[in-house]
């Protein structure tokens, strides 16, 4: 009978116990996650033949993991690019295409697939190298990077 | 009305004057006008008293006139002088940025077919552009070194341009 009563005892000064701690603060995780990243290129009216071009990830721990052609025929294969890149911040990125059917405005020349880990939003910086038209002669083009749905 | 001021007030300047002098003791003058020998003075005062022969201003004009001549023609050689230094100086640059530049020696970049003094993507470009063209291409495209320039050799200079230099991983 007395052991019962300890028993009680002791369950009612955990429940006590429990109920002023109140709900615990559970620290979330992000998870990776994975984005993919559209390099538009806008040649003014002008054919794009060739580009180059530069991206670097100035915030977030972002690793590249694939790198896909663009919207244009004249773009859809996968562009040229250094594989150990994968591996780092920074990549550079070329096309050209011979042919006469070339993009002459806003277009979406590759799509970068990327894991993004942490929970710093990654912010990216792209810087246009190269963009030449069918004469190989520098054209006077713009480069931006947005968020696409893959 | 400066008349009519002089007119009332007259009285009382003649009586303050008097009352000035007698005071200083100073002899009162009764005529108005002045003495001749202070006038002349006066007069002298603003007449040169030695005539300039006419020689010696010819002198002094034909002086001025070769100190003047003499500074204008400074000024004049000092413009020119100027200009002639400008011009050395510009031949000068030009020498050294252009005349000179094809006489020093220049290391051959591999793989920079066009020639802009880096590989890129557009060296690429012209090599593919050349094979699809079937244009008969220079020996120097041949960046594998395998005896024929062909898709190989722009996939060379692509991958080339687009490698990413060894780094430390942020």
């Amino acid at each position: 009978m007395k052991l019962r009563r300890v028993a009680i005892l002791i369950c009612a000064m955990v429940a006590a116990c429990l109920i002023s701690a109140g709900p615990t603060e559970v620290v979330a995780l992000q998870s990776p996650r994975f984005e993919a990243i559209g390099v538009y290129i806008d040649p003014h009216g002008k054919p794009l033949a060739a580009y180059q071009f530069e991206l670097v990830a100035e915030q977030g721990d972002v690793t590249l993991v694939g790198i896909q052609g663009g919207d244009h025929p004249a773009y859809s294969d996968p562009p040229y690019y250094d594989t150990h890149a994968l591996l780092a911040d920074r990549i550079v990125v070329a096309a050209f295409n011979t042919g006469s059917d070339l993009p002459a405005n806003r277009t979406r020349i590759a799509t970068l697939m990327v894991r993004v880990g942490g929970n710093i939003e990654p912010k990216y910086n792209a810087r246009l190298q190269v963009a030449a038209s069918s004469d190989a002669k520098p054209i006077a083009a713009d480069i931006s990077v947005e968020g696409v749905n893959p | 009305m400066v008349r009519i001021f002089f007119e009332r007030f007259a009285p009382l300047l003649r009586f303050t004057g008097n009352a000035i002098m007698e005071e200083n003791k100073v002899p009162s003058d009764t005529n108005p006008e002045l003495p001749e020998e202070l006038h002349q003075a006066i007069v002298n005062l603003h007449t040169p008293p030695i005539p300039v022969p006419a020689h010696l201003d010819r002198l002094i004009l034909s002086a001025a006139h070769v100190r003047l001549t003499r500074r204008k023609r400074a000024v004049r050689a000092l413009g020119w002088g100027s200009i002639a230094a400008a011009a050395v100086l510009l031949i000068t640059v030009a020498r050294f940025s252009f005349i000179d530049k094809p006489s020093t020696p220049q290391v051959a970049i591999v793989g920079d077919v066009n020639g802009d003094g880096r590989v890129d993507i557009l060296d690429a470009f012209v090599v593919a552009r050349g094979i699809a063209h079937h244009e008969k291409l220079p020996q120097t495209w041949d960046v594998n070194g395998d005896g024929v320039v062909d898709q190989k050799d722009v996939d060379l200079l692509a991958q080339m341009a687009v490698t990413v230099s060894k780094g430390p991983k942020r």
